[in-house]
């Protein structure tokens, strides 16, 4: 009996040991400046090729992995992003930016085709599945929204000899508003389901009240060195910017009010301070929170698939200075860092406890290291006029010392018609005295009408401490009238720039690419007066039937004099309606003679 | 009054009016040319060129041979289904004899001619030596060639063996064949007794495909007759059966899922459960359907919200009422969503109850799986609770081990084969060989197919004849040339009781059929509506119509008018 026991006991520690690496989540929490916060979740399953390719899903989704089988994609990028990152404020992007899109909906993928054509077919395919899939319009990705970048865009998966058949498609819907729906599907992907572990934290009213989000889905095939056998990986992020005092704002009651006078913090050393004038005083202190304050419930427990001891098992990580005061209850076990830059500390959770940390109200000395950008780049159309626009980029290295080198990408809808003559960088402003060749290659591909968009890459470097503005003149073309949507005088979404960023090198000395991607922008198309078919219709028949009219007349009728007139019918009736009439008159007349 | 007093002006004005002078002859001659030649130029180039260019295209479809189809009326009245009796051991006379009157006995018991038994002996060699040729002339004089083309597939291979003792019916317990021990006396007794065995072997199959047509084909009084001759709690047993399963379809997905009410059990030896119950019957019905096996693992996913379980006194566990599984399935949360692809989904659920909910058992019931018709099985396991390796508490096992599998498994294939319409047993509950059921599965499935196939063509007749305005592609009327071309085939097929053609045939006939049925380009027109059509026209028609009408019935009336002077 107790060897028995035993047995069992050395299959489940094997069964443990031998299935936890499948599954890893982590959330880390990072305060933002001005009392904004980041919260990233971050989740990862791995299924091997063998179980993938027999359809038995175990941590990977059935409906995710049917759709990409079906399509043949090897590989699949799915964004869905929301607001814009303020890298003045709150520094370095999230990953790098790699898990982020632009604003909308964003999606690239690796198809094995044989043929081009055969490939465009699949990822049609591709968008409908994931269209039913996260209930968003994907399948409006057609052959104008797709394109083939060649510099933008490596492929992250480990593929052996048949890359060759892989192609690359990319597609993007700046006009999507991603929202809960967006979220549920993506929620229901997850192993634990929000019911336990950090996605239990998921709550779609939190996550699109947020300043900034960003919702990724990553498959890739992988093979680790020290594993013996390839695997299928599904990483889902999502990151977060909450407005701390925005989030604790209780959810049935959610108008701000005006703090009571007895809980500002005045400055009181102002002369006109008193009981009823109040100057109010900065906020230098940490704003506290707490989990169930910011994501409006408590954390369900660890998710039982992940790993429950190492590393990787310390499933929230807080990136706060070791001098900042954090509350935790007896269901978590807390890891700090090593003391210095940058410090942070994890916490290992018991499955199936509640679990919350609190943030009382502090003042810290040291700030938290945000990372910088390496460089900024916005984007306006300028220009006027119905008929010919500009497009402006502009790049800031902020780095006094390095260069940055990076790819340009542009996708722009078929009826923006750049002129790639008026293509032009130039130097704005720097305080680097050599002469710097800054556009280094280019990859163009001209749109053609209805049926592709343009797509353009460009290979740039910017030298230090430099502003480098790019420009060039397009022309607006003329639709047809059914290609109008509904809301035409909105303007027409255009596509954000990426920008990948060459040869950044990380603290790990390892070549990692950094993504940025400026806003979307708003084209103003000349629309026309979407009655007008009617209106030209009905004045073109008026001017024929004018025309017809004399003209027939002029052949089929009789001219006589005008005295020699016979009476016709109509004539005869006229009369008799005029002669009534007189007589109604006389009548009437006398009437009101009589009564004068 | 009014109109009295109005009177007189009138004809004071014309009686003083000046005439005009009479018109000449070829100034009314022209003016009738031109309204003619206006009216010339709108008939003969107008209409045709509007008719032209607004025009629907409507490929012409064969509409009365699909209603045909459709009707029924293109069944083959009889589909003859082949059984063998080789007798190798019997004389050929006594063989042709028993043959002959056991057939004769069939055809008095039965007369409905779709799926009839034909009795056919044939020539039999012991397999053994079925290539040495010098041996085969001896023996061919009696019964067929089994290579003879017009035997069709046999549904079934008889042996007779002759025995002293009582006569004897066994089926083989794998195969299709069986073994007649035929007594050395009394034989028309015998032949009776072999007809009853044969006819209640396949008199299921046919009440089966005789609903099939009473439901898809409108023209079915035979079938009708039939069935009325049946005795009435069989006939609804079977359309019982016949409900349960899911449509015929030439592929089906296959989806097992494993449920688990918290976070354990969270993976399972499925692929080795699968091999061993799953595959072989995947395998073996593979001649009559593509099957596609995906599974999955689902944690956190309870039953639905609504059920609750009830608790007994004395009893460990919890229980379900027999009313609520069937809302068990807790749609709004189980990613059950159809596979892509074409065919339907047919889902296994293995569901694991939470850990205070073990044993969960079925009020009143022994067994813990049920059927969902036309949807699949669902299956609960209370699974052995074992201490956490860590914190020493009694928890549900991590891992769900080939052994734990294996009843539940053992379920699902019997499950599958209920869904999927495969027959269990014969009238009598024995169970029948499983390449018996899987053959008579593959008839059935082909005659729904083909059934369904006519029956889906004559819904596209329909609605073509219904709706005037929706065109009709030209790739929609090669896929019902197709269809029918296929049908016909399938056809000919039957009737030569050559099953795997048949099938084949059916199943691009059904895919066809449904192809041109849910044609997308069908359907764009049909809301176009015509108030949009007259704010277009009228504008023009308004203007331009007026004069030319009032320019046409002047022209007539005078035509008219000399006509009647002319009489005079």
């Amino acid at each position: 009996m107790s060897r028995s026991l035993f047995l069992l006991f050395a299959v489940a520690l094997f069964a443990l040991s031998a299935f936890a690496s499948d599954y890893f989540e982590r959330l880390t929490l990072t305060p933002l400046p001005l009392g904004s916060l980041l919260a990233s979740f971050d989740f990862r399953a791995n299924e091997t090729i063998t179980e993938y390719e027999a359809q038995n899903y175990r941590y990977f989704p059935r409906s995710l992995g049917q759709a990409l089988k079906h399509a043949d994609t090897k590989e699949l990028h799915l964004r869905f992003t929301t607001g814009r990152w303020d890298p003045e404020t709150w520094g370095a992007r999230p990953w790098n930016g790699t898990k982020e899109g632009g604003t909308g909906v964003e999606l690239w993928a690796w198809i094995e085709a044989t043929s081009e054509d055969e490939a465009v077919e699949k990822w049609a395919t591709l968008t409908q599945s994931l269209s039913g899939l996260f209930c968003a319009s994907l399948n409006f990705i057609d052959s104008t929204r797709t394109t083939k970048p060649a510099l933008s865009f490596q492929p992250l998966g480990a593929y052996g000899d048949d890359g060759q058949h892989l192609h690359l498609l990319h597609g993007v819907l700046p006009g999507e508003v991603v929202c809960t729906e967006n979220l549920t599907p993506f929620i229901k992907l997850l192993p634990c389901k929000g019911k336990a572990g950090i996605s239990s934290l998921l709550d779609g009213h939190k996550v699109f009240d947020a300043s900034w989000q960003s919702m990724a889905i990553d498959v890739r095939p992988k093979c680790t060195p020290g594993v013996e056998e390839c695997q299928m990986e599904i990483s889902e992020t999502i990151d977060v910017v909450l407005d701390i005092e925005r989030s604790k704002r209780p959810r049935d009651n959610p108008i701000p009010r005006p703090v009571p006078v007895e809980q500002l913090v005045c400055d009181e050393t102002k002369p006109y301070h008193s009981q009823d004038t109040c100057y109010p005083r900065d906020m230098v202190d940490e704003t506290p929170w707490s989990l169930k304050e910011v994501f409006g419930r408590t954390m369900a427990g660890a998710c039982p698939l992940a790993e429950s001891e190492g590393p990787e098992a310390k499933s929230v990580c807080l990136n706060v200075p070791h001098e900042r005061m954090v509350l935790i209850g007896v269901s978590g076990f807390e890891v700090k860092t090593d003391p210095g830059q940058p410090e942070s500390r994890c916490y290992q959770l018991m499955p199936f406890e509640e679990f919350d940390i609190e943030l009382p109200q502090q003042t810290v000395g040291t700030k938290a290291e945000l990372g910088h950008e390496l460089l900024r780049a916005e984007r306006t159309i300028t220009g006027h006029g119905a008929a010919r626009g500009g497009m402006r980029t502009i790049f800031t290295n902020p780095s006094p010392t390095e260069p940055v080198r990076f790819v340009y990408f542009e996708s722009l809808p078929w009826f923006m018609r750049p002129f790639v003559h008026t293509l032009k960088a130039q130097v704005t402003r720097t305080e680097f005295p050599f002469d710097w060749q800054i556009m280094n290659d280019m990859y163009y591909r001209p749109a053609i009408d209805r049926n592709r968009g343009t797509q353009l890459e460009l290979v740039m470097s910017v030298p230090p401490a430099s502003t480098v503005m790019l420009t060039y003149d397009f022309e607006k073309a003329i639709l047809r009238y059914t290609e109008y949507p509904p809301d035409a005088n909105r303007g027409f979404n255009v596509a954000p720039a990426v920008i990948r960023i060459l040869e950044a090198t990380n603290e790990d000395g390892q070549s990692n690419d950094v993504y940025i991607r400026t806003t979307s922008l708003l084209l103003p198309l000349p629309t026309p007066d979407f009655s007008m078919p009617y209106n030209v219709i009905i004045l073109t028949s008026t001017v024929m039937a004018l025309a017809f009219g004399s003209i027939y007349n002029l052949m089929v009728r009789r001219f006589v004099g005008a005295d020699e007139v016979g009476d016709t019918k109509v004539r005869g009736l006229v009369r008799k309606v005029r002669g009534a009439i007189v007589s109604l008159k006389d009548k009437f007349r006398g009437k009101r003679e009589k009564v004068e | 009054m009014e109109k009295l007093s109005a009177e007189p002006p009138t004809v004071v004005s014309a009686s003083t009016s000046k005439q005009p002078p009479p018109e000449k002859p070829e100034a009314v001659s022209l003016r009738t040319k031109i309204v003619l030649s206006f009216w010339a130029v709108i008939l003969f180039l107008g209409l045709p060129t509007w008719w032209q260019t607004t025009s629907i295209y409507r490929a012409d479809l064969p509409l009365q041979d699909m209603l045909n189809w459709a009707d029924g009326f293109n069944t083959p009245t009889a589909i003859p289904l082949h059984i063998w009796i080789s007798s190798p051991h019997i004389s050929c006379s006594d063989a042709e004899r028993i043959v002959r009157d056991t057939q004769q006995a069939l055809d008095d018991l039965n007369e409905y001619p779709t799926l009839h038994q034909r009795l056919h002996l044939v020539n039999s060699r012991p397999s053994g030596q079925a290539d040495k040729k010098e041996k085969g002339p001896l023996r061919t004089s009696c019964g067929e060639d089994t290579s003879s083309p017009s035997l069709g597939d046999p549904a079934l291979k008889v042996h007779l063996e002759p025995a002293n003792e009582g006569f004897a019916f066994e089926l083989d317990p794998v195969i299709a064949e069986a073994v007649v021990r035929v007594p050395r006396n009394a034989a028309t007794n015998t032949s009776q007794q072999l007809a009853e065995h044969l006819y209640g072997l396949f008199r299921e199959e046919q009440i089966a495909a005789a609903l099939q047509t009473v439901s898809l084909a409108s023209h079915s009084q035979h079938a009708q007759a039939f069935l009325r001759s049946q005795p009435y709690d069989r006939v609804t047993k079977i359309e019982k059966q016949v409900n349960r399963a899911y449509k015929s379809s030439p592929e089906f997905h296959l989806t097992f899922s494993l449920f688990t009410a918290s976070g354990a059990p969270s993976s399972w030896d499925v692929q080795d459960a699968l091999k061993e119950h799953i595959s072989p019957l995947v395998q073996a019905l593979s001649s009559t359907s593509k099957f596609d096996v995906t599974t999955q693992i689902q944690l956190y996913s309870s039953y639905s919200p609504a059920i609750k379980p009830i608790i007994k006194d004395g009893l460990e566990g919890t229980f379900l009422q027999q009313k609520d599984l069937t809302a068990f399935v807790n749609a709004a949360e189980w990613p059950l969503a159809p596979s892509i692809g074409y065919g339907p989904t047919i889902n296994f659920i293995l569901y694991v109850p939470a850990k205070d909910e073990i044993p969960l058992r079925i009020d009143g019931v022994e067994g813990t799986s049920w059927l969902i018709p036309q949807w699949g099985g669902i299956q609960i396991l209370n699974p052995p609770l074992s201490p956490d390796a860590i914190h020493g508490v009694v928890s549900l096992p991590p891992h769900l081990t080939k052994d734990l599998l294996r009843q539940p498994f053992e379920a699902f294939a019997s499950q599958l084969l209920s869904v999927l319409g495969v027959p269990q047993a014969d009238q009598f509950g024995k169970v029948l060989p499983l390449q018996l059921r899987l053959d008579v599965y593959k008839r059935f499935s082909t005659f729904t197919l083909y059934l369904k196939a006519a029956s889906s063509l004559g819904s596209l007749a329909r609605l073509a004849q219904r709706l005037s305005n929706i065109p009709i592609p030209k790739h929609v009327a090669e896929l019902v040339d197709d269809a029918i071309g296929n049908l016909t085939a399938a056809r000919h097929a039957f009737l030569e009781s050559r099953w795997d053609s048949a099938l084949t045939h059916s199943e691009i006939a059904y895919s066809d059929s449904e192809k041109a049925f849910f044609d997308k380009s069908m359907v764009g027109q049909v809301y176009f509506p015509d108030e949009h059509k007259v704010a277009v026209y009228l504008p023009l028609l308004g203007p331009i119509g007026v004069p030319l009408l009032v320019g046409l019935l002047r022209e007539l009336k005078r035509f008219a008018t000399r006509m009647r002077g002319l009489r005079k």
